[in-house]
């Protein structure tokens, strides 16, 4: 008997909003059984979320672009004709074909796509298996490629079940009242239930004997039930949502229910034809939405039913060596196959997108690595190439997808639908890319599609470029994709407020960004779109707005991390600490790996005093996304020497010199930073200068400038070799400094009135007059610098007023002496002072 | 498979099957097909 064996199981649409309250009524006792005595958690899918692209996923661990599983159907091998995909899509190798070269024996059934099936070393009830029409006097037989190897049709041609084999006790318990339904009307629920729930007991079927009759070693098992009756009847779910019809929600309403009941009652059967020591995992490739967001009328775009797809998933793992009863973070579909060749002890391709889920192991080992299983010759139970003679077609999968909506009905012009087909593959292929951050190779995809001829709506591609542009930052092409878009007349009513915000977000022209969201959440409001408004009022200042837009998102949709880590941020610029504690820890809970949680917790646990805590949260800020959080270091740092003060009873942290820090001098333009740049020149500092700008009569001594300064907006790169360097940085532009490294900013202040008469003999400008626009906003800079400051860990500073540094010098030295940590040569610094400068004084500060 | 399973006796299975017997797989399956041929069998006799 084989040991150590694994049964995948492939729920499609399976989502925790359904199973959780059907686990807590004791209706999905099998599944129950798994999360008691194994692991548990969400699945993240991927874009576009179409399945065929996702089992394959699953399969190879590898994303779309590499496998070749593009959508639901494609242009057979003649190029005359449209059909579903079959396992000749599928471009790379699979576990089973890795699980085959290795002597494994693997069972394979009903997964998406496998027909024809692959002579792989075990048994193989391709997708075709199940597709039996919906005519009793037309019963179809096993087709060539539909099961290997063949001896097996004779074994299980008799398992398939006929949709008018149907009787009322298995739709009673989905359909109480389907007594009321009129069976004549074309368009009864009947029907597609039959279909449905007939081809999934096939398929359960062909398992439960293969489950008992073979030796194995890995098995899968997919079934489409879930999603294919949430397509149907999820619109009838509960609560009833306005417009749907109160007699078919009555008549459909637990439907969905019963469809997680009855696949728990299949899930249970199986779990008792196994042995101890197999490993069974059951999971789902994305989610399915049950609430408010749920589409009644859906758009007429490529594949639109998946627009109901949900990003989480859910995964549920058991077996001898699975921890048990324990919440596992991070997964992802690409995670399964590399796992499960782990689990095999077999070495995972390092051209395979996903990683390992050691999480999930009580005992783990090293995964070990090869370069490419592509690359390894011998024979992995594939295919021989598809040739022209072969070209495979499949109409019964085909009415299905089209029934479902995945496929629209092929024009009579045929070679329209195939010239649609291949802009919708090739659409998909820049989508992929596009979920995967590979911004540039999915905006060159998407301008090809701009460019072929005979596209009749560019609208997809636009709003896909849009978001490709936002991605890369170029906030310029995505506005003018956005009028590009505005130009084109469309039949498909698309929302695009979150686009067109984000793009005048990346502006920074934040008032119009927040205009388009207010007008959004008066047309439809929703949870998202207040949690926008709220992360577009934290930017403006106004944490108590944001706290409120929060709470509205929140009252909306609870179960969502990112709207609690915002309210966390509203309450800690509040200075309510505690709260913004407890919604950074909600939001862990909600998604562990989450950096941006995990930095707010530690910046509340570190305002509460529970510093040890806060260097945890710091770490695991740091630890999660290194490249983003340069701030947790500083921030490691300052907690790291807050605790030793407790040690030690005195203040370390200011005064001390820090490695590789860079001194900053700042202030409003006028307001003595080139005086202190000069001083500290004499002090004996290194100066980051160049001489571009020339003294002159404002600035008799020198401007002590360096000219990349002017573009820190749009190159900050050059910080690395300021290190040990004092660089001058006025105040505006000081919210540009990398967080990654540590600044000590002197910050020059200067009465307004003064500063502001200074800038107007500057620039030749009637000194007597004070603009009050200009004045407001110098006020406005003053106070971000505070909050700017607060925000940054890597940030200490010291206020130095000209006025009174002039007058009392020598205390102003030590502050800054005291900042630097640095001995520095106060006499030499005094020379720099020429109290003959301070001409532009106001009478208020002469008196 | 588990050694340690029963397995159930389908004789007395209605020929209305139930989503129990459907949830049980290829046994109960190939048991109810049997017992509907063997039911139509009898109707047809008790017809003639």
């Amino acid at each position: 008997m084989q040991k150590n064996k694994v049964l995948l199981i492939g729920w499609d649409a399976a989502d925790w909003k359904i199973i959780w309250p059907l686990i807590v009524k004791g209706q999905m006792p099998s599944l129950q059984k798994m999360i008691k005595n194994g692991v548990y958690g969400n699945m993240s899918t991927m874009n576009p979320p179409f399945s065929p692209m996702l089992w394959s996923t699953v399969a190879t661990g590898k994303t779309p672009d590499k496998h070749g599983v593009m959508g639901f159907i494609e242009v057979d091998a003649s190029g005359q004709k449209l059909r579903p995909v079959t396992t000749h899509s599928r471009k790379t190798k699979a576990i089973w074909n890795i699980l085959h070269n290795k002597g494994y024996k693997s069972n394979l059934v009903g997964w998406w796509p496998s027909f024809p099936a692959e002579p792989i070393n075990g048994v193989v009830v391709s997708d075709k298996f199940q597709r039996v029409g919906t005519d009793p006097k037309k019963v179809k037989p096993i087709q060539p490629g539909t099961i290997h190897p063949e001896d097996f049709v004779e074994k299980l041609k008799d398992l398939r079940m006929f949709p008018w084999e149907i009787t009322k006790e298995h739709f009673l318990p989905f359909i109480p009242q389907a007594g009321k339904i009129d069976q004549k009307s074309k368009n009864n629920g009947l029907v597609p239930f039959s279909n449905i729930l007939t081809q999934n007991v096939s398929l359960h079927n062909a398992a439960t004997n293969l489950l008992r009759e073979t030796q194995w070693d890995f098995m899968a098992v997919y079934y489409d039930m879930i999603d294919h009756f949430c397509h149907g009847f999820m619109k009838f779910h509960p609560p009833k949502l306005k417009g749907v019809n109160q007699e078919k929600y009555e008549m459909y309403n637990d439907m969905i229910n019963s469809a997680y009941r009855f696949q728990d009652m299949m899930l249970g059967r199986k779990l008792e034809l196994i042995d101890d020591d197999t490993t069974v995992i059951v999971m789902s490739d994305h989610g399915f939405e049950s609430g408010n967001r749920r589409i009644l009328k859906m758009p007429k775009v490529a594949a639109a039913p998946a627009l109901d797809h949900r990003q989480f998933g859910m995964f549920v793992a058991m077996g001898p060596n699975i921890k048990k009863n324990e919440k596992i973070f991070g997964l992802g579909l690409i995670d399964v196959a590399p796992t499960i060749l782990h689990h095999f002890n077999l070495p995972i391709g390092r051209d395979m997108d996903g990683k390992v889920i050691l999480d999930i192991f009580e005992k783990t080992s090293k995964p070990k690595y090869i370069d490419s299983w592509e690359n390894v010759e011998g024979d992995f139970g594939q295919l021989e190439k598809e040739t022209l003679n072969q070209a495979l077609s499949d109409d019964e999968t085909m009415e299905q997808l089209v029934e479902l909506g995945y496929v629209e009905k092929p024009d009579d012009d045929i070679s329209k639908s195939i010239f649609k087909t291949k802009l919708d593959l090739k659409h998909n292929k820049a989508r992929v890319y596009l979920g995967k951050k590979d911004y540039h190779t999915a905006k060159g995809i998407l301008i090809e599609l701009m460019e072929t001829d005979g596209v009749e709506d560019f609208t997809p591609y636009l709003i896909d470029l849009m978001t490709v542009c936002i991605g890369l930052k170029d906030y310029d092409d995505a506005l003018k994709y956005l009028n590009e878009f505005k130009q084109c007349k469309t039949d498909i009513r698309y929302n695009i407020y979150f686009v067109e915000s984000e793009i005048y977000k990346g502006k920074k022209q934040f008032k119009l960004s927040l205009d388009v969201l207010q007008r959004a959440s008066k047309i439809k409001p929703n949870a998202e779109t207040y949690f926008r408004i709220g992360e577009l009022y934290l930017i403006l200042l106004d944490p108590e707005k944001a706290r409120d837009y929060f709470e509205q998102a929140i009252n909306i949709e609870p179960d969502k991390a990112k709207f609690h880590r915002g309210m966390a941020e509203a309450c800690y610029e509040l200075g309510g600490f505690e709260d913004a504690a407890e919604h950074s820890l909600i939001s862990i809970e909600l998604v562990k790996y989450f950096p941006a949680a995990h930095y707010m917790l530690g910046k509340s646990l570190e305002k509460l005093g529970d510093l040890e805590n806060a260097k945890i949260a710091y770490q695991t800020a740091k630890k999660l996304r290194p490249k983003e959080f340069h701030r947790a270091d500083r921030a490691i740092e300052n907690v790291e020497e807050k605790l030793l003060d407790i040690v030690s009873l005195r203040d370390k942290s200011k005064g001390k010199y820090k490695k590789n820090q860079i001194t900053v001098v700042s202030g409003l333009p006028r307001s003595g930073t080139s005086l202190m740049m000069q001083m500290l020149d004499r002090a004996g500092l290194n100066m980051l200068v160049d001489d571009k700008r020339k003294a002159d009569n404002s600035n008799p001594k020198g401007y002590y400038e360096y000219e990349p300064v002017m573009s820190i907006h749009k190159d900050n790169s050059w910080l690395g070799g300021a290190q040990n360097k004092t660089v001058k940085i006025v105040a505006p532009l000081l919210g540009n400094l990398d967080p990654k490294y540590r600044y000590k900013v002197i910050f020059m202040k200067r009465n307004l009135h003064e500063v502001i008469r200074s800038q107007r003999v500057m620039t030749g400008k009637n000194p007597e007059v004070l603009p009050v626009k200009l004045y407001n906003a110098y006020v406005k800079q003053l106070e971000n610098i505070k909050i700017w400051q607060e925000k940054e860990p890597g940030v200490e500073i010291v206020y130095i007023d000209y006025l009174t540094l002039l007058k009392d010098t020598d205390h102003q030295l030590e502050k800054i002496k005291s900042l630097i940590g640095l001995d520095l040569d106060f006499d030499e610094m005094k020379k720099a002072i020429d109290p003959k400068l301070y001409r532009n004084r106001t009478k208020a500060t002469d008196s | 498979m588990n050694k340690k399973l029963k397995e159930i006796d389908f004789s007395n299975m209605p020929v209305s099957s139930s989503l129990g017997h459907l949830a049980y797989g290829d046994l109960a399956f190939v048991a109810w097909r049997k017992i509907k041929i063997v039911k139509n069998l009898t109707k047809q006799n008790a017809k003639k």
